[in-house]
């Protein structure tokens, strides 16, 4: 793979690495920590992958990897320029109110159901979500029903 | 309305902001640049290592076929030379100096790198070139050795040099698309 090829990549889906690391950090800092930690695993491991699932499942994975295991990176890793000029945790504007609400959300769940949920809410079928975080189809279903359950309480609440 | 398809809704907003930045990842670039620069160092540090180990080795096996002092002295010289031309032609690419220079240095020192084994081609094959044909002439020269022999290290010599220089020439391309992936890599950065 080019660094072109690489680039078209990133470009392609920049939207889904970013909103898996944003879930995932407690502040924009960490949020660029994990995103340029992940473009770096995925070029690093690109060579491995050998086309047995689809490429952005392979993405999801390789993000989600690197976001759940960066507690330990984190200790170790700079602070980094950024590389999105977007700041989602300090926007006002109404859009953004409602993906901080999103964020609150997603960010009050354990971090393998924050990953179920949001590999669902990308829209993926739930053998792929099983395929990705190591489950079956059926307890992802399982889990996405008390993840639903969850939720409606912290609305209620 | 459910929680999880609200989500949804958030999510897709949230897609919709990200989808209009643009990304320029200077670390990322970095860290490309850096494990190509480092495959560079481990090539050079390979042909230094081969070259300077050569020199005793060389130095023995020409002493037991009884070539000329003259010969061994050019040879030793030639991979004395080898091994510190690589040496200079990697200086300021240590993985110390990339850390501390801007991608704009290290694409300049990688030009440069680029240039000197360039030139180093256009010396090392004529010489090489004459270098085979000494050995042939000191070989040939050998009262002492059958004629037997003489074909068999002439045989030998000539495989160890048609090896020797695929492998070079191998090498050598390596090196020059590496450091033009390089090039670009740093182009491609310098004019986001």
């Amino acid at each position: 793979m080019t660094e072109q090829d690489f680039a078209q990549l990133v470009r392609e889906h920049k939207s889904t690495i970013y909103t898996v690391c944003h879930m995932f950090a407690a502040d924009q800092d960490e949020v660029n920590d994990l995103f340029q930690d992940t473009l770096v695993n995925l070029w690093r491991g690109y060579d491995s992958f050998r086309g047995q699932s689809k490429l952005s499942s392979w993405i999801y994975r390789v993000t989600l990897n690197t976001c759940i295991s960066a507690d330990r990176k984190k200790r170790r890793a700079p602070t980094v320029p950024l590389e999105m000029d977007v700041n989602l945790y300090e926007d006002t504007d109404a859009d953004s109110r409602q993906i901080q609400l999103l964020y609150r959300r997603i960010h009050r769940l354990k971090p393998f159901d924050r990953a179920i949920v949001l590999l669902w809410l990308e829209s993926l079928p739930y053998d792929e979500i099983g395929a990705i975080v190591g489950i079956s189809a059926k307890n992802v279903s399982v889990r996405l029903v008390r993840i639903r359950e969850e939720l409606k309480r912290m609305t209620d609440e | 309305m459910d929680p999880l398809e609200q989500m949804k809704e958030q999510l897709a907003l949230l897609h919709c902001k990200l989808e209009r930045q643009e990304i320029i990842s200077d670390r990322l670039i970095r860290s490309i640049v850096h494990q190509k620069v480092q495959a560079l160092n481990r090539e050079a540090l390979i042909i230094g290592t081969v070259s300077v180990l050569s020199i005793p080795y060389c130095t023995w096996v020409f002493s037991m076929l009884g070539t000329s002092l003259w010969f061994s002295l050019v040879t030793a010289v030639f991979l004395a030379v080898a091994a510190a031309y690589t040496w200079y032609s990697h200086r300021g690419l240590d993985r110390r100096s990339l850390t501390v220079s801007s991608l704009r240095e290290v694409g300049q020192r990688i030009a440069r790198m680029k240039m000197l084994y360039a030139r180093w081609l256009c010396f090392s094959l004529p010489f090489i070139c004459f270098w085979l044909a000494w050995f042939a002439f000191e070989i040939a020269g050998q009262a002492d050795l059958s004629a037997e022999r003489r074909i068999g290290i002439l045989c030998g010599g000539a495989v160890g040099g048609i090896v020797g220089g695929i492998a070079g020439w191998m090498s050598y391309n390596r090196t020059q698309r590496l450091a033009r992936e390089i090039l670009d890599q740093v182009a491609n950065l310098e004019t986001a």
